[in-house]
């Protein structure tokens, strides 16, 4: 997919987008963590999924999709839906509840370095040198995050949960890339949410007959409401914009955006102290992800098609 | 949009706001109706999304 010709304004526009993305999926996990200090996060995780599973299909209904599944392509698309939804949602939910908005949004933007790591041990792609130094620079800052130079260093369970979810993830990534070769990313994404769904009932049904019926304050409803309509219906829709316009390499620089207004949004949002040497780990992290972005863009097919994480 | 295609937005619009709910009474057989309500949306869900399927797909061939 070849960037098109842009007017500068059409330039601001879509930077303007995609920035207003950034901060959705910012405060996403902000309010989810604001949440499931109230509520179990399975329980909150299954209210979401229930509700975001049909809007997938209007989603669908809405951009006039045929619906059509292969026969051959269930025991992929089931696989699909554990790493993207069913088995990435429970780690990445209940990692949120044991570490802060934060380290959350930090960590799970490494996904693109595990994906770049998959696809080189699987020998899908040749990855550039310049990626992996990328990747080394990137988990070099995150183990400063977690305290290496301050001789405190020890994966925190919540953040050894994100980065398995991030692991989860970028699996999804692999094997939606040679699904969106027969599927559209919306078609796609709602077809493995449903099953995903499905993956999240069982823990969502134990949680809710562990807990009973939780009491949903006005701020839990506001944020549950909230995280069910930005991730997908209010953001994707701009940031597929912004692919076909600028490109997936441009529009990705934007992810790493996510955390450092997680970051903030927590500071005023949840006050969450952050440590200087977590600040300074997560600049480290941040620079790598972007090097291997840069230095090796023509290295790896980039899922220009492949839809965004949905926290 | 064709019209049907507003059927899916039944279950997302009947999830969305959990205050209306949130709640035991009325019971079904003693379950409570939080539990019902939304064990019932799934079902009607899969109903739904099989009816849209259905004519998606009829009307495509």
């Amino acid at each position: 997919m070849t960037p098109l010709r842009i007017s500068g304004r059409t330039r601001l526009l879509v930077f303007g987008g995609l920035l207003y993305v950034s901060i959705a999926w910012a405060l996403n996990t902000v309010f989810v963590k604001l949440a499931v200090t109230q509520i179990d996060p399975l329980t909150f995780t299954l209210f979401r999924f229930l509700a975001m599973t049909p809007l997938a299909w209007v989603f669908v209904a809405a951009r006039r999709e045929v619906i059509a599944i292969r026969t051959q392509d269930i025991p992929e698309l089931l696989v699909c839906a554990a790493c993207g939804y069913g088995v990435y949602q429970y780690l990445w939910v209940i990692g949120l509840s044991h570490t802060t908005a934060f380290a959350s949004a930090l960590l799970g933007g490494t996904t693109p370095i595990f994906t770049l790591a998959i696809v080189a041990v699987f020998g899908h792609e040749r990855v550039r040198s310049g990626r992996w130094l990328g990747a080394i620079v990137a988990f070099f800052g995150i183990a400063i995050f977690e305290g290496i130079l301050v001789g405190r260093f020890a994966i925190r369970l919540g953040d050894g949960l994100t980065l398995l979810a991030a692991v989860s993830f970028a699996s999804y990534n692999v094997t939606s890339a040679r699904l969106l070769d027969r599927y559209s990313p919306v078609l796609l994404l709602a077809i493995t949410i449903t099953m995903g769904t499905m993956m999240i009932l069982p823990g969502g049904l134990w949680s809710l007959m562990r807990h009973g019926i939780p009491q949903f304050s006005a701020l839990t409803t506001a944020t549950y409401i909230y995280s069910v309509i930005f991730p997908i219906l209010l953001t994707y829709p701009v940031w597929s914009y912004g692919i076909t316009r600028i490109g997936a390499g441009r529009v990705a620089l934007f992810g790493f955006l996510v955390p450092v207004f997680a970051g903030i949004a927590s500071a005023f949002l949840l006050h969450a102290r952050i440590p200087h040497y977590e600040l300074v780990g997560a600049g480290v992290a941040l620079l790598g992800m972007a090097i291997a972005q840069f230095l090796g863009s023509r290295s790896i097919r980039p899922s220009q098609r492949t839809l965004p994480t949905t926290r | 949009m064709r019209a049907w295609y507003l059927l899916l937005l039944a279950p997302f619009l009947a999830l969305l706001y959990p205050p209306l709910y949130n709640r035991s009474d009325p019971t079904l057989f003693g379950m409570p109706f939080f539990y019902w309500y939304q064990l019932s949306w799934v079902v009607i869900t899969a109903a739904l999304l099989s009816i849209v399927y259905l004519l998606t797909k009829r009307r495509s061939l």
